[in-house]
């Protein structure tokens, strides 16, 4: 049966093969050290009639970026997060009155669009800028 | 176009969509074809759901709703009130204003009727002007008995049929009324502005904080029965039904009614607006897109049935009358039929007069009611055939679900 043979590998393959496993380990610790210390924290955001709080934010690092927006006003409202060009990347389908709702997006560098897609809440105000610098 | 066929609101919708679709790749030097690829794809369909829209400041108020919604009588949605539907039992066709519905998209609009103006205009009228609100009072008026139905009435029995929520509020069957409602004609007021026999579609706007609008085509807006509202059950037009004038546009969807209307626009060109692209439109595996909306706009509501029984409550045994209401979009009720025994016998109910289309008929049977538990069922069918099914498709937003209901009730 084809697989079932044991080939011993002579020792010196053996000891670079060790190595290249020790190696591989020790870039990925350090690989994970290295992103939660540049992991962007949360946004907060607060919804209301009709309103996103902050209406402008500045976010450094890219990456996974979670938002929590906690609905403050009395009706139900929602979140998209869009890129330039009009494309959701990110969405809160409905956030009801008193609650806080946690989404992620992983985003490269650059401004985007945060807002409620409700009727008429984009334009009654609810809209947001979002800023990811490198 | 003025056809008879345009007062179908889906008919309506796909003749106002091709006609879009045709303007929009004209303008974008496109074919037909690739606006609706691009469409389909997203493409643009941003740059389209912002047209026409402008921005308003927000106002503050401490209330939703301004009238009383003691918990006797409406289940409490926010800013959405729904009718207990035993606080109906052995009253008379109307629904009384303290006990009507209330579905607001933001808050109640607290306006005065001196400062207040109607403006009527756009490309659809040559002498466009204002109205103040004793120069509407002054015109010929009718009464009308109708009813007015938020198109997600029934939504939460979706979750009994599909073992998901639709979106929206969770109402049961108390998003309807029937008042009488007295206004002036539409037609009356178009008829003072210079109408253009080139108009197509007219869109009354609230003065609320989302400025809250949903298009007709003309063709309905001249019907006799489509009003600009002032009175409700012979009273004043309550704030939260939309003082100092409303829209009644019968057998329409509830959001089609605009209240606190402060303008209307009348235009040459086919007109649209969040609410009726991307909600108040059926999403789901049975519907497809139709663009610029997600899917097709609502039709006509369709017929539904309630009980004035407390829901999920008790009654005491013994003989008593059995009370309910059906109602349809397009016509009379026919026939009630009532199953006290989960759909296996059905047994048909009296109808009481007044049997009004488009507003509701009561009725009743008797029941020797025993202890136990009940599911109990009410299946109507109109003047034109339409009767209600055991299930509707799914659809995201949640609306017309107009299939039969299991009343929960315990004899005791």
């Amino acid at each position: 049966m084809i697989g079932c043979s044991t080939v011993r590998r002579p020792a010196r393959l053996r000891i670079a093969a060790v190595t290249l496993v020790a190696l591989l380990v020790f870039s990925a610790v350090l690989m994970l050290a290295h992103s939660g210390r540049s992991a962007p924290p949360p946004v907060e955001l607060i919804a209301k009639e009709f309103s996103f709080d902050p209406k402008d934010v500045t976010v450094a690092g890219t990456g996974e970026i979670a938002f929590l927006v906690k609905n403050q006003g009395s009706i139900g409202h929602n979140l998209v997060l869009e890129v330039p060009g009009g494309k959701p990347v990110a969405q809160i389908a409905i956030i009801e009155p008193g609650q806080t709702t946690k989404v992620t997006a992983t985003l490269p560098a650059g401004i985007y669009t945060l807002y409620c897609s409700l009727p008429g809440h984009r334009e009654a105000g609810m809209a947001a800028t979002l800023r990811v610098r490198p | 176009m003025r056809g008879e066929d345009l007062l179908d609101e889906q008919t309506y919708r796909q003749v106002r969509a091709d006609q879009l679709e045709r303007e929009q790749a004209k303008a974008a030097g496109l074919s037909r074809r690739r606006l609706l690829q691009m469409l389909t794809a997203g493409a643009g369909a941003a740059a389209l759901e912002g047209a026409g829209l402008r921005a308003v400041d927000a106002q503050t108020a401490p209330e939703l709703v301004i009238k009383p919604t003691p918990a006797e009588f409406f289940n409490d949605f926010g800013s959405n009130k729904e009718m207990r539907w035993e606080a109906m039992y052995s009253r008379g066709y109307v629904v009384p204003n303290e006990l009507f519905f209330v579905r607001n998209h933001s808050r109640s609009v607290r306006l005065e009727a001196a400062p207040w103006r109607l403006r009527v205009e756009g490309s659809g009228v040559s002498k466009p002007r204002e109205f103040t609100y004793d120069e509407i009072l002054a015109m010929p008026s009718v009464t009308v008995s109708r009813f007015i139905e938020c198109a997600g009435n029934g939504r939460s029995f979706f979750e009994g049929s599909y073992g998901k929520k639709a979106q929206g509020g969770q109402w049961k069957l108390g998003a309807i009324g029937v008042a009488e409602w007295t206004g002036v004609p539409l037609r009356e007021v178009l008829g003072r502005v210079g109408l253009k026999p080139t108009a197509q579609d007219v869109m009354p706007e609230g003065l609320d904080e989302l400025k809250v609008r949903r298009p007709m085509p003309i063709a309905k807006a001249l019907a006799d029965d489509t009003l600009l509202v002032y009175a409700m059950n012979g009273q004043t037009l309550p704030l939260d039904h939309g003082f100092p004038l409303r829209v009644l546009v019968p057998g329409w969807i509830g959001v089609a009614n605009i209240k606190w209307v402060g303008r209307i626009e009348v235009s040459e060109q086919p007109l649209s607006s969040a609410w009726n692209t991307e909600s108040y439109i059926l999403i789901g595996p049975a519907y497809k897109p139709n663009p610029p909306a997600k899917g097709p706009a609502l039709t006509l509501q369709n017929v539904k049935s309630a009980f004035e029984v407390p829901w999920d409550g008790e009654v005491p045994a013994g003989r008593r009358l059995l009370r309910g209401r059906s109602w349809s979009s397009q016509g009379k009720i026919a026939k009630v039929e009532v199953s006290l025994d989960r759909s296996v016998t059905w047994r048909e109910a009296r109808l009481r007069e007044p049997n009004i289309g488009q507003a509701w008929v009561r009725w009743d049977l008797d029941w020797d009611a025993q202890p136990g538990g009940y599911s109990l069922r009410a299946r109507a069918t109109d003047e034109r055939g339409n009767k209600q099914p055991a299930i509707v498709p799914w659809n995201d937003q949640g609306y017309l679900y107009g299939a039969i209901v299991g009343h929960p009730v315990t004899v005791r």
